[in-house]
């Protein structure tokens, strides 16, 4: 009975409300957008896949678009994936440029109905192992077609994990490789490539240039060695002959994989040092110059000696100037410092 | 008499970039750790940095537990004394921008909480040997002026202590 009295309430309230508009979707309609996940701990290379469920809570039928949602795969990354350490997981999946969408392009949701898809996160996120936070990317309405509100994040696990990301054949592909054995992440334009490509030659330069100027040197150096080392001794010239030796092999003839995914201003680079050969480019990286003081060239020498496997160098201090302080004060620390690796490389301006 | 010699030894690791050394003050580090916890769970560390000084102090929050993400290994963990692979990331930044410092009052105290676990794989029980190696990259008195470029910064290491953690077989699940 009472159910019924707010039924007929409802439809009288719909009925003058929509007097004068059908389709009600300018007046800032959203549709809500619930993620779920089965289970909390996705062990193995198993696919982590998730429930979509899209509801319309409005007392009036709403439009939503297609492209927004990924009922047929993806064109956008729907979903902030979030690792426990605060990074962003990359998607590696494609991002759609769309001209005027089509009427088919459409769907409509009747009041109260729901839509709801499993979708696979892994085929076109980087997901590793360990506690992830998964949001549905909101969108404010726009020219009568609803917008997305997220319900509420989720949060799963994963365990056991060797591929990063299992992508299908049929997908697009994750990663281009070119036949120098660099492959790019994170939706690297071509301008991008072309630069990075710049990039890693005036490295492999700056790599072999230091490699050398170590041949045949036991326990004396030169001026270049000692502004940015400080004071030689055969252990250390050794240290460093074997990190500009590693450096260059692995520009040379290692797989190499260039994330453009990172957009902080601030910053040039990072890398995971026990995660080898996969350099994250950020915003300062592409206004650096090819070569000289701070480069891309020589923010590659820099990130490269991070890894582990090449000489697990450390960042006591950044810039030169502190750089050099530090080789006049701690040849030891120099020695493991990345910055005094990347200006020992650029050596600018040059010394002998 | 040996608590003072040491501590001149301490001031004097202290140096690269000595400028402005002596004005700093007294900057001393606390650390919180679970003692024992099962495996799987996360771990959370609390370190603070309080300034015993009567000045105001700027701290630039690269590569700290302030920043309020990893960004660089300023905790090293071993277990059962061997040391363990750093799993997050090291950054090379640009100049720091004004966000990138925070004020650190004469008398407060700065608190930041990190997980451990997701930058260092301890899933495995046993004995986790703590040891935080910070680094402060730049400090300087509050109203000092920036530093201008090319001018050297006052890095120096924070002396934090260390901690064990035990790590317990994860319990059962039921069924």
């Amino acid at each position: 009975m009472t159910r019924f009295f707010r039924l007929v309430l409802a439809t009288l309230v719909l009925a003058s409300g929509l007097s004068s508009v059908a389709w009600s979707g300018e007046a800032g309609d959203r549709v809500t957008v619930q993620v779920s996940a089965g289970k909390g701990l996705f062990s193995g290379d198993s696919d982590v896949i998730v429930q979509v469920t899209v509801t319309n809570p409005n007392l009036h039928a709403v439009k939503v678009a297609r492209h927004q949602l990924p009922v047929n795969g993806f064109s956008a990354p729907y979903f902030t994936i979030t690792a426990a350490d605060g990074s962003r997981v990359a998607y590696t999946g494609p991002l759609v440029k769309r001209t005027r969408p089509a009427a088919s392009d459409f769907l409509t949701l009747a009041p109260g109905a729901s839509l709801s898809f499993p979708v696979e996160l892994t085929a076109f996120y980087e997901i590793g192992n360990g506690l992830y936070t998964i949001q549905y990317t909101e969108l404010p309405p726009v020219n009568g077609i609803a917008g997305l509100r997220a319900v509420a994040p989720i949060t799963l696990r994963t365990e056991g994990r060797t591929l990063v990301a299992a992508v299908p054949e049929t997908a697009a592909p994750k990663t281009s490789i070119t036949t120098q054995g660099i492959s790019y992440t994170g939706n690297c334009s071509a301008t991008k490539k072309t630069t990075i490509a710049s990039a890693i030659s005036g490295a492999k330069a700056y790599a072999l240039a230091g490699k050398n100027y170590f041949t045949g040197k036991t326990n004396t150096a030169t001026t270049r060695y000692t502004k940015w080392f400080g004071t030689a001794t055969t252990a250390r010239i050794s240290t460093g002959r074997t990190h500009f030796t590693n450096i260059y092999n692995t520009l040379l003839s290692k797989s190499l994989v260039m994330d453009c995914s990172c957009k902080e201003s601030d910053t040039y680079a990072y890398v995971y040092p026990d995660s080898p050969y996969k350099v994250y480019l950020c915003g300062a990286f592409w206004s650096a110059p090819t070569t000289g003081t701070d480069s891309k060239a020589g923010t590659l020498i820099h990130e490269f000696s991070h890894f582990t496997v090449i000489a697990g160098t450390d960042d006591y201090v950044y810039g030169q100037t502190d750089s050099l302080s530090l080789a006049a004060s701690n040849p030891t620390q120099a020695l493991d410092n990345a910055d005094n690796h990347e200006y020992f490389a650029e050596n600018n301006p040059a010394v002998q | 008499m040996l608590r003072g010699l040491c501590l001149v030894v301490l001031l004097l690791a202290a140096a690269p970039g000595e400028a402005d050394e002596a004005a700093i003050p007294e900057l001393s580090c606390s650390l919180a750790a679970p003692a024992e916890l099962p495996a799987g769970e996360a771990v959370h560390l609390r370190i603070g940095m309080h300034n015993g000084g009567t000045q105001s102090v700027e701290v630039l929050r690269w590569n700290t537990p302030w920043e309020g993400r990893w960004a660089a290994p300023f905790v090293a963990v071993s277990r059962d004394g061997v040391a363990l692979g750093y799993g997050g990331r090291m950054v090379k930044r640009s100049r720091p921008q004004a966000e990138d410092w925070f004020v650190l009052v004469a008398g407060g105290t700065v608190t930041g909480e990190v997980d451990l676990s997701a930058v260092y794989d301890l899933s495995v029980p046993g004995s986790y040997q703590i040891a935080p190696r910070l680094r402060l990259l730049d400090v300087r008195i509050m109203g000092a002026g920036r530093r201008a470029p090319g001018e050297a910064s006052s890095a120096r290491p924070l002396d934090c202590p260390a901690a064990v953690i035990r790590v317990t077989p994860a319990a059962a699940a039921s069924p």
